[in-house]
């Protein structure tokens, strides 16, 4: 067993064959630097047991396939990434810095998914962007491709 | 209503922007100056068409129709194992300054086209008095050069090379007379090719086969056929500009002559199918398709398919999706119909084709399968 420490000071123990999809942790274990507790001071309690979760449901990803638990993975993976936004860019810090591939994947494409039919002020607001270009560029970059700012399923709304 | 998020690292931007569809990019580059930035940045581009380059959902169709009155247009549409999906999208058609009365796509690398235009001044029906390339996902379009020796009938391949990060178009004159030529799209000039041993060791060369040179494993491949009815696979590699050779199928006899049903016309090809190399052939009866599992290893050519013809004069395998189903397109009659199907060698079924949206009148004609990118 590991021991990960949040940055609020709860300690949570972890399977090492759970805990080595990271990156970060597997290097770790291996030039045995993880004797003790290891603390993790960018990421806080309640992100750190969405990402433990994770850890332990994908612990036998290479079983999956032979057992055909790959459609029960697939119905994890989509029911895990059903969180909010702020909360959503919390676990991708986290796996970031943990260094877990697969989760980094699986949150990117959840959040691309979110923006990819987004007005461009709808973007803007999600992900606390100002707008530095002038009228002249925006009108410019529009028509290039003006397909691009067209079609239903373009929608405004920040949510 | 969200909370909006301050993404502090670009690498996990980048991460997420990658899986984008290029429409949402397009339209994206107004968010702010550095997303304008990255999004056109060559770097980016080349990361995100290699996210999008295996995945089906940034596969799409193409193809061209025409329509009595109306000219030619460009749809694309997206494409899954069960029919083609009704997303059709009527292409900006690429901007060439010279008016032509025909035009001919030799080929698709990633997300680009090869095509040549025919005006006044083709010296012939066979060569294009004009070649460029067009990127249908961004409507971007580029003259090429200018070929220095317009007079032979040539075949021609678009490819990758990783090891100069460039686009190259190899140019074979089909009757092995001229040096074959070669565009580095960052060199903006043809260069002729020393002639090679292997084009010289035979007497009397030609070429036979589909018209372009399936570039995949960094090589531009083609059929060459010789005297004596030797026939044989040979290679170019894009980068060091090398010829090579690459084993046939054991035992298969390809050529048209040497076949067991030498009375009727036998149409070969080769393609590329998942990176894979492929060879196929088929007469009025019968198609087969072989793919090399291993790059280069005899013993990995692999039979696919071996399917009826169902009467087609032509079958041309166009993609082959992730549960093993190849989809072909059959032309059954050179200017009433073609017919699409899929095939995984024991089922055998019509690929739809629902273009309802389409005016009726109007001719469909050959379809690509290509990766929708920026690059």
């Amino acid at each position: 067993m590991v021991k990960l420490k949040s940055n609020d000071d709860k300690e949570f123990e972890v399977e090492e064959a759970a805990v080595i999809q990271s990156e970060m942790i597997k290097n770790m274990i291996e030039d045995g630097c993880a004797t003790s507790v290891i603390p993790l001071p960018n990421i806080d309690s309640k992100t750190l047991i969405k990402v433990i979760e994770y850890l332990n449901k994908h612990i036998n990803m290479g079983k999956a396939a032979e057992t055909g638990e790959e459609d029960d993975l697939k119905e994890f993976d989509e029911q895990f990434v059903n969180m909010g936004w702020e909360e959503l860019f919390d676990v991708i810090m986290a796996a970031n810095y943990l260094n877990i591939h697969e989760l980094m994947e699986l949150c990117c494409q959840s959040a691309a998914d979110r923006l990819k039919n987004k007005s461009v002020r709808a973007v803007r607001e999600m992900l606390k962007i100002t707008n530095d270009l002038t009228e002249e560029e925006e009108q410019e970059i529009i028509n290039d491709a003006p397909w691009a700012f067209e079609g239903p399923e373009i929608d405004d709304t920040v949510n | 209503m969200v909370t909006g998020i301050h993404i502090p690292e670009e690498e996990i931007l980048v991460d997420i922007l990658t899986k984008l569809p290029v429409k949402s990019l397009l339209r994206f580059k107004c968010v702010s100056e550095s997303w304008k930035t990255l999004i056109s940045d060559p770097y980016f581009k080349r990361k995100h068409l290699n996210h999008a380059k295996n995945k089906l959902n940034f596969q799409k169709f193409l193809f061209d129709t025409r329509s009595p009155g109306k000219g030619y247009d460009f749809y694309c549409a997206s494409l899954s194992p069960n029919g083609l999906v009704n997303d059709f999208r009527r292409l900006v058609r690429p901007s060439v300054s010279t008016p032509f009365y025909g035009f001919k796509v030799y080929c698709c690398c990633d997300a680009l086209f090869l095509i040549g235009i025919y005006t006044e001044n083709s010296y012939s029906l066979n060569e294009p008095s004009m070649l460029f390339l067009w990127n249908p996902s961004t409507s971007e379009s580029m003259v090429l050069p200018r070929l220095g020796s317009p007079l032979q009938e040539s075949t021609y391949g678009l490819g990758y090379d990783s090891i100069s990060d460039d686009y190259k178009v190899l140019r074979i004159d089909q009757e092995g007379m001229a040096p074959d030529e070669i565009l580095a799209l960052k060199s903006g000039s043809w260069r002729k090719i020393d002639h090679p041993s292997i084009r010289s060791d035979g007497d009397g060369f030609t070429m036979f086969g589909r018209e372009c040179l399936p570039c995949v494993h960094g090589a531009f491949h083609w059929l060459g056929f010789r005297s004596f009815m030797k026939e044989s696979l040979d290679s170019f590699s894009i980068s060091d500009e090398t010829y090579g050779r690459i084993p046939l199928p054991k035992n298969v006899r390809i050529d048209p002559e040497s076949s067991e049903l030498c009375f009727m016309p036998v149409e070969v090809g080769m393609s590329v199918l998942r990176e894979m190399l492929c060879l196929f052939n088929n007469n009025t009866i019968i198609f087969n398709l072989w793919i090399m599992k291993e790059y280069g290893v005899q013993e990995s050519w692999t039979k696919l398919l071996t399917i009826s013809s169902n009467g087609a004069s032509l079958i041309l395998p166009k993609y082959r999706f992730s549960n093993g189903k190849v989809l072909l397109w059959y032309e059954v009659d050179f200017i009433k119909h073609t017919i699409y199907r899929t095939s995984d060698g024991l089922t055998d079924q019509i690929w739809p084709f629902n273009c309802d949206d389409i005016d009726p009148a109007t001719i469909i004609r050959d379809g690509f399968v290509y990766t929708e990118s920026l690059t």
